[in-house]
Parts: C-alpha cells; structure tokens; sequence
C-alpha cells in the first residue's frame, strides 16, 4: 500500500544476499530450499514495520524481527523463544509470479502479505505500476479513500477510465484492500485513534499507515 | 465425569495435536473441566470424529464412524484426560492404541489407564478403577449420550427395546423414539385408570341421572384425581415440548382416546385448534427439536458426557439461539460436546469453549486460539456471546466478506461519489450542477445501502 524501502544493501542477512549475489552473477536457477525463509520473511518484516505489504494489517510483532536475532548473517530464533519464529500471520508474495521458476528468493519480487489474503489471491498479479518499492510509487497517485465508507476507491482524477478498472480490480481481487475483515479492522482502528484525540489520551499508529494519514492530523 | 484434555499423536488429519478443556485463569472455574465444548471448523477438520472418539476411549464404544475407520490408522497413542468427583478431585487418563496381535496377527486396541488420582493424590490403579466403576458410574453419574448429525426420523416406536441396554445411549445406532418407552408403561398406567374412573361417572349418570348433586360428586372425583396423579404426557408437554413446539405453533397433546398400550405410540402432537398432525406430517424441524429435548428430558443425564453432532439441522436461525442452554436446563452437571456449523449456536459459547479447527499448510489440523499471551480471560479477542451475527460470521467462520458482489459494487460507488463530493467541496464548487447529481446519487445509493449497515 504506502511505499515501502527495501534497501538491499543494508541486508542482516548477508548468508541470503551472498548467495543470490552468486546465483544471479552465473545467472544460475534459484534453488526451492527453504533454508534462508526465515532470513528474507524477517528482513521484509523490518522493511514493512511488521504490517502486510497490501492491507497494511498488522501481522508480525516487532520482537520476532528486532536485530539482535541475527548473528554472523543469518537469522536465528529457537522455537523456545517467547515470540516463536512462525508467530506471525504472514505469508511470503512473489510480486511476479512468473519469477518464481527461475528466481523464486529474488529479493525485490518479494513481500510478506496477510496469509488470508494471499490464499484468495492466489496466482493475481498486482499491476506493475503498484509494486511498493518503486522509486515513482505513492499511493495517493492511484487510489483515494472515502472516510465515509472507509473503502479505497481509483483515484478519481484519473481519466482514463480502463486504468480506473484495472485499479478498482486490484483493490477488490488482488489487493483486497476493502475485504471485509481488513475494512472493517481499518475503520475500528482509525475510528479508535479519533476518540483518543478527543479524549487526549495517547495512541500509537503500527498498521493502516496510508489510511490514517488520509483520514487524521496526527499530533 | 468430564474431560479435560484430548491429546492425538497421529490419527487420519491430525498429527500432535493437542486441546486444553479447562476454564482459563481468571474464572471462576479455572482449570476445572469446561462444562461445554463447541468444535467448529471447515468440513473435514475432524468434528465428528473428536466427538466420535471420546466413547471410543472411555467405553471402548464404536460409533458408526470408528466403525468405518481403517483401525491400523490408529497407529499412535491417542489420550483423554478425565476427572469426576464433586470438585474433579480423582483423574484418569486413558491412552488408546491399536496393536497386532502377535497369535491371531489380527490388530487390537489396547487401552491404558494411567495417572490414576484420588482426592488429588496419586493413587494405585486397581483402587482408582473401582472407585469409577463401583461407586461413581453405578451410583452417581447416568450414561453417556451420542446424538449424531443424521438422527434416525422414523417414530415408530419398538416397544421390546431397553435405550439403556448398552455402553452408552448411542442415537447413531438406536431410534430415538424408542425413549418413549422409558414412560410408556407409566402413560398406560395414567391412561387405565382414568379410563375407569370415566367409566364410574357413565354409570353413575346412568344410574342417577336425575340426582344432579351424584354426577357432580363422580365428576369431582375425575378432576381431584387428575389434579394429583402425575400425568407423564402432561409432564412432558410442560416442563420439556411446549415451549420450543410453540414456535411452530403446536403442542404436545396431551388428551388421549386409547386403550391399550399399542394404541398409545408415539407422542402426539395438535395445533392450537386441537387438530392433531400425523406423525408422517411432521416438518422436519419438528422432529428435530422434538428428538433432541425429549431424551435429554426423559433420559435425566447427570454428571456425565452428552455429544451433539449439527444440533442446528433444519432449525430455523431463531431456535437455534436458544438450544443449547436449554438443553443444559435439561441436564445436570454434565459436560456437552458440540459440533456445529452455525454461528448461531456458537454464540451460545464464551471463546474459551469454542474449539476452532483449522487445516494448516500441510492439511494437518491445529486449533485456532483466540487469546493473544497467556490464555486468561481477559486476553480473548473475541466473544461470540457479545457479538453481532455478521461478526461471529466474518472472525469465527472466517466468512471474511461483507456481502454479495452487488454490494460490493453498490459500496464502491458510494465511495467514489464521497471522495468526488468532498474534492468538489474543497474546490468550493459545491454550487455547480455536477454536485447537485452527485448528491442526488449518494441519497439514492444511501437509501439501498444503509438500511443494512
């Protein structure tokens, strides 16, 4: 949803990095050992503050991607930890999915999405103009937000109309922007927010960063 | 007697799972036994058969399911943790497991009871057996109850049949109408005898018929004989059928004309203008509620397991509010097992009642929690008591959407005229004719819409 920075070369995981760094200089085929999962899932968590990539809900506490847990480049979390190495709700999202024959670990196809949407996503392809980490990407280029009805719309100022299509079946069957759920926890949390400003009481925003920033002044 | 955990090593979808079935700290009850368990999930998580495998395990009972099972399946242990006793203070647990007989090179089951406690202290094992046997399942706690998904409908009544001949009350193996024969004895009892006293009073008026002060005299004696002789059909009719056949606007009827105890059958049932409906014109909601209340009722359960496999077939959303608690009013002390599809009856659990089966990447079964840190009951996310339908639908069934397509269609254009009315608004061009259309749709979609939301 809102940009996100994904620098490689600030990776903790260098292990992961060095071997991809290799595959791609001997344009070898990625191998679908799972050995570094937990590596590229904690390194996108930090990237993307624990929350999905598309939704914004929060899916992963802080404390399972805190920088201590990597030593000499590699991640490492006992399953006797408090926060076990599998206590997030994400699920890792090729962008293209058509990387995944031949590149599967790219870092810069990958995000961490609520695994509920990613079941209903499936195969979808997000539009190539929406990818987060783009240079050009900002989120109010494509898409408004009605505070009304809390629902992520095309961005009306868009004329054409097949581009506006091609938005709004993002948001509805790719992204799942106002599924149910999602839209439902969105308009708690930033209706939550409001009452707290009223009451000036303190709040802390850790998820739905695009649509708070819509909807209220933070102070 | 109830059951405070169930641990399965590795049975058909489930590998190393385990429940907890005691209330959570910060309860009253904490870490009692639950008196009630809801199982939910998808079709195929294994509902009916962690329902179907507690009799297994504690009476070595095969219900149709098991029956059906590859044994061999049952290759690892699997364990029921059990405590009786007015405060659970004497525990079991069984482990079951299936093994080849070495002589006969056939597979067996081999039941363990181990762990065995008394008054909350280790005890030997003889002794902890023949405390359950002797003094608990003979004098205190009646027998365990199994109400499958597809209970047997026919109501026609098999009069040589004891309901209470086996192991357990097993209704996927036995007509439930066949607990009318618990009081028919009782009803022909009722019904001769007042048969009799119906015959005195004909022959008195025949006797005395211009002596007015006699026949009333005879009457009395009917009225003051009913007014004290227990009446079975009556007493059914009220504390037990009429008020959930009051939602079909029917009755248990409870004025017979038969003689002998073939003519009684069934119970019969007549609608508000005392018009008897065939048993064959039964709706099958009828026969629902009716063969679920009445063996809770006339069975009299206390202290023991009763299993309900879809309580809510063909119940309509509003009697299934109500069901479950009052099933409980039928029962005493005893621990219910659900297994349901309906959000309705699940509102009619706390979220630590409610087990929430879940397939995970591998197809392997793990138990959804709906705490976050320590299993307290003030750290529960959601409460299917204090939540709206769509709610419980949306969080507990995972039902996630908000409606039909069309819906979603009609919300997302009520969206785009906001977002458009407020950017006009900003623009101050509020006055232009284009405003004046948007406003008239947002009013038009508003009326569609928000009487629903």
């Amino acid at each position: 949803m809102r940009k996100i920075d994904k620098n490689y070369n600030v990776l903790l995981s260098t292990q992961y990095k060095t071997l991809v760094d290799n595959l791609e200089s001997n344009s070898t085929k990625h191998p679908l050992s799972r050995t570094y999962y937990d590596d590229i899932a904690m390194e996108l968590y930090k990237c993307q503050q624990g929350v999905c990539a598309y939704t914004e809900r929060w899916i992963c506490p802080k404390e399972l991607y805190d920088s201590t847990l990597w030593v000499n480049g590699k991640y490492q979390n006992e399953d006797s930890a408090e926060y076990r190495r599998v206590d997030h709700a994400g699920e890792m999202d090729h962008f293209d999915p058509n990387l995944k024959k031949d590149k599967y670990w790219l870092w810069s196809n990958l995000f961490m999405i609520d695994a509920t949407i990613n079941s209903r996503k499936s195969n979808e392809q997000p539009s190539s103009f929406l990818k987060p980490d783009l240079d050009d990407y900002a989120p109010e280029k494509y898409f408004d937000y009605d505070e009304e009805t809390h629902r992520f719309i095309p961005n009306t100022d868009i004329e054409d109309e097949n581009t506006r299509d091609e938005i709004q079946r993002m948001i509805d069957n790719v992204l799942f922007l106002n599924h149910g759920v999602v839209r439902k926890d969105r308009e708690n949390f930033i209706n939550d927010i409001r009452l707290k400003q009223k009451y000036n009481t303190p709040y802390k925003v850790d998820r739905f960063f695009t649509a708070v920033n819509w909807c209220i002044e933070l102070q | 007697m109830k059951i405070s955990k169930i641990e399965i090593k590795d049975f058909h979808q489930f590998k190393d799972f385990s429940i907890d079935l005691t209330y959570p700290k910060g309860h009253a009850k904490e870490g009692q036994p639950l008196d009630k368990v809801c199982f939910i999930g998808q079709s195929g998580t294994g509902k009916t058969t962690l329902l179907e495998l507690i009799p297994m395990h504690l009476y070595s009972h095969e219900t149709n399911l098991i029956k059906k099972s590859d044994p061999t399946s049952l290759s690892k242990k699997t364990k029921i943790h059990i405590s009786y006793g007015k405060k659970y203070e004497n525990s079991f647990e069984i482990e079951l497991l299936w093994e080849l007989n070495k002589d006969t090179k056939k597979m067996r089951l081999k039941w363990s009871w181990t762990n065995a406690k008394l008054n909350s202290l280790e005890a030997d094992h003889d002794k902890a057996v023949e405390k359950l046997d002797e003094w608990w399942l003979k004098d205190v706690s009646s027998k365990m109850i199994y109400f499958p998904s597809s209970l047997n409908y026919d109501l026609d009544i098999e009069n040589e049949i004891d309901i209470n001949s086996d192991d357990i009350v097993d209704f996927s193996q036995q007509k439930v109408a066949n607990v009318w024969n618990l009081i028919l004895d009782n009803i022909q009892k009722y019904q001769e005898e007042e048969l009799q006293i119906r015959q005195e009073i004909s022959k008195t008026v025949e006797q005395s018929s211009n002596n007015l002060e006699t026949i009333q005299k005879a009457l009395k004696k009917l009225e003051d004989w009913k007014s004290i002789e227990f009446n079975p059909i009556q007493d059914v009719a009220e504390n037990c059928l009429d008020k959930l056949l009051a939602n079909f606007k029917l009755k248990v009827k409870t004025e017979l004309d038969i003689k002998t105890k073939d003519d009684i059958g069934f119970i019969k049932v007549e609608d508000y203008h005392k018009n008897e409906i065939p048993n064959g014109l039964w709706s099958t909601g009828t026969k629902q509620v009716i063969l679920s209340a009445l063996p809770l009722y006339l069975l009299k359960p206390k202290h023991t397991i009763i299993l309900f496999d879809e309580p809510e077939r063909s119940l309509y959303p509003d009697l299934q509010r109500t069901i479950v608690d009052y099933y409980s009013s039928l029962a005493d002390d005893c621990q219910f097992f659900y297994a349901t599809h309906s959000p309705i009856i699940s509102s009619s659990f706390d979220p630590w009642e409610i087990v929430e089966l879940k397939f995970n990447e591998e197809g392997k079964i793990y138990r959804e929690v709906y705490y976050e840190g320590e299993n307290h009951v003030d750290n529960y996310k959601w409460n299917p008591k204090l939540m709206r339908w769509d709610d419980i639908l949306q969080r507990v069934f995972d039902l996630q959407d908000d409606g039909s397509p069309l819906r979603r269609e009609k919300l997302n254009e009520l969206a785009t005229y906001n977002v458009k009315y407020r950017k006009l608004e900003k623009k101050g061009a509020l006055d232009q004719p284009e405003a004046k259309e948007i406003i008239k749709n947002i009013e038009k979609l508003s009326k569609e819409l928000s009487s629903w939301n």
